[in-house]
């Protein structure tokens, strides 16, 4: 992969195996009001995410992968953020305390997060080149041809056979697998420093999760990206995650235990 | 569009452009010339399309005496068509300005109240209550009765009456569409308030704002004529549809045609408007 593909003029300020972002005691405990006691969610939790390397969390079904990677993220809905205690260190700074511009102009920028469910994380009425190019557009500012040729040239990464004409397609024409493909080209179009990926290519067949494995290894080298992986799926954590932990009952283990 | 969204376009189009000519063009807007000899003349096809001066006995060479009047002239002599396309701008012009205007604004507080949600939702959504249980109707008879009636205090009650109206629907509509996980994929993007609801809401909920703004349309052009008719509506040289249904009342027994003839371009219209803005609504619905 050309480095100049992904670059939007942006160089890493950290080394290889520096943790670019730390958690910090993080805790989660929601209130249901049926059973009456309370649900620990995540109990305070440690979790630092090393530049240039792929972390993997592997979770059953119900163990609160994407909870945490919301929380991690500071991007809960409202009702549920107010539970959270703990900090999520990053460039120095706690996410959990910021708000507004300093905290939006992150997002997707320098931490990028790709959810699990492609198909509605798309909009159903934008087409693929300006859903592609809106994190660069905004934080970026660019023009509308630079753009587009930004979204062919990440689409042709990701593994679409024909960019060009993809470009000016809408989400009801991609397949499912296609659509996980643009997910993963959407969160890396500006190059983040963090990329969170919540239970990533779970519908692509062995060829297609391994190419787009391939391509976050490869962003994670190039870039120093911290990636972190939430997955219920072993076998890809042990293959492509440096180092891998287990959450259950809201606490990490290291490995892969069950 | 739909086969009914093009009729539409095409009702409204036709009797649009009709309007914009007789009214705006000079030398065909000669409603306020009155010409008291060529007062209540029937319609031309009732006298071989003759000149209007021929009929009334006047020179030809005077202005505006060697013209047809299709609908005849009114009790003053002004030629009927005229008024009758005035009086549609007139109408037309403020019930699709406030009915764009309060839709927008109503999507505007919507937005603000689904997005921040807690006290910002409550203090909205209370105040639309309280804006329900006032009886609209009469209380702008009062204002318009204390203030003075006019164009522009009838388009700032009209407003007054309709901002508030389609909030409550809108501010579901909202909930519903920010809670989906595009928009969710959106604030995982850094996108705020303005990006998420003019670029990627407002589009996507396209199909009920245009309901919404065919159905305010219709509703705000039977109360402005409610509003002319009882005469607090604009005030002359400005006519609407109102005020000629009233004048049409009053000389049916021996002007029918201008009754019908209002009757039937304000049916035209607002059928082929109607159609039109059913039309955008459907192309808008989103395919998901």
């Amino acid at each position: 992969m050309k480095k100049n593909e992904f670059e939007v003029g942006k160089v890493s300020l950290y080394r290889a195996n520096t943790p670019v972002l730390s958690v910090r005691g993080l805790s989660l405990i929601i209130d249901t009001p049926a059973k009456k006691t309370p649900r620990t969610i995540i109990d305070s939790l440690n979790l630092d995410l090393p530049a240039g390397s792929i972390t993997g969390i592997y979770g059953q079904t119900g163990a609160g992968k994407t909870l945490l990677g919301l929380a991690i993220m500071a991007l809960l809905p409202a009702d549920l953020a107010g539970l959270v205690k703990g900090s999520v260190i990053f460039e120095g700074n706690d996410l959990r305390q910021m708000a507004g511009k300093a905290m939006t102009n992150l997002y997707a920028n320098k931490l990028a997060i790709m959810f699990q469910n492609p198909q509605a994380s798309l909009n159903p009425n934008i087409n693929i080149a300006s859903q592609l190019s809106q994190a660069g557009r905004m934080h970026h500012h660019l023009d509308a041809k630079q753009a587009k040729e930004r979204a062919v040239n990440l689409l042709q990464l990701v593994g679409f056979l024909d960019p060009k004409s993809s470009v000016n397609a809408y989400p009801h024409h991609l397949s499912l697998s296609m659509s996980q493909r643009l997910i993963l080209a959407i969160a890396i179009s500006c190059s983040p420093q963090v990329l969170i990926a919540d239970d990533p290519f779970s519908s692509l067949d062995d060829e297609g999760r391994a190419h787009c494995m391939g391509l976050l290894s490869a962003l994670a080298r190039e870039f120093n990206t911290a990636v972190l992986i939430l997955s219920h799926n072993k076998d890809l954590l042990a293959s492509w995650a440096q180092k891998s932990y287990t959450l259950s009952a809201g606490k990490l283990e290291e490995g892969l235990s069950s | 569009m739909t086969l009914a969204g093009k009729i539409g376009l095409a009702m409204s189009a036709t009797l649009g452009l009709l309007m914009l000519i007789i009214s705006l063009l000079p030398g065909w807007t000669d409603y306020d010339l009155v010409v008291s000899e060529q007062a209540n003349l029937p319609p031309a096809i009732f006298n071989n399309f003759k000149l209007a001066g021929e009929l009334a006995g006047l020179s030809v060479d005077s202005p505006y005496a060697s013209r047809i009047c299709l609908l005849g002239t009114d009790e003053l002599g002004r030629d009927y068509l005229s008024g009758l396309m005035r009086a549609s701008l007139v109408s037309l012009g403020f019930s699709l300005g406030i009915a764009v205007l309060s839709i927008l604004i109503a999507f505007s507080l919507a937005s603000l109240a689904a997005w921040y949600g807690g006290w910002v939702d409550g203090l909205v959504m209370r105040l639309v209550d309280i804006l329900y249980a006032v009886p609209s109707l009469a209380s702008i008879i009062l204002v318009l009765a204390i203030f003075g009636a006019g164009q522009a205090m009838v388009f700032v009650c009209l407003l007054g009456l309709g901002w508030y109206s389609e909030i409550k629907v809108l501010g579901i509509q909202i909930k519903i569409e920010i809670s989906l996980p595009y928009c969710e994929a959106l604030r995982g993007m850094g996108a705020g308030l303005f990006r998420t609801m003019v670029k990627h809401v407002l589009p996507n909920l396209g199909s009920v704002v245009w309901t919404l703004v065919a159905m305010r349309l219709l509703v705000l052009v039977l109360q402005e004529a409610f509003l002319s008719f009882i005469g607090f509506g604009p005030s002359p040289p400005w006519l609407s549809w109102g005020i000629l249904l009233r004048d049409g009342i009053l000389s049916l027994d021996h002007a029918g045609h201008r009754l019908f003839s209002t009757f039937a371009v304000m049916a035209w219209f607002l059928t082929g408007i109607s159609l039109f803005l059913d039309g955008l609504a459907k192309q808008a619905v989103v395919k998901r």
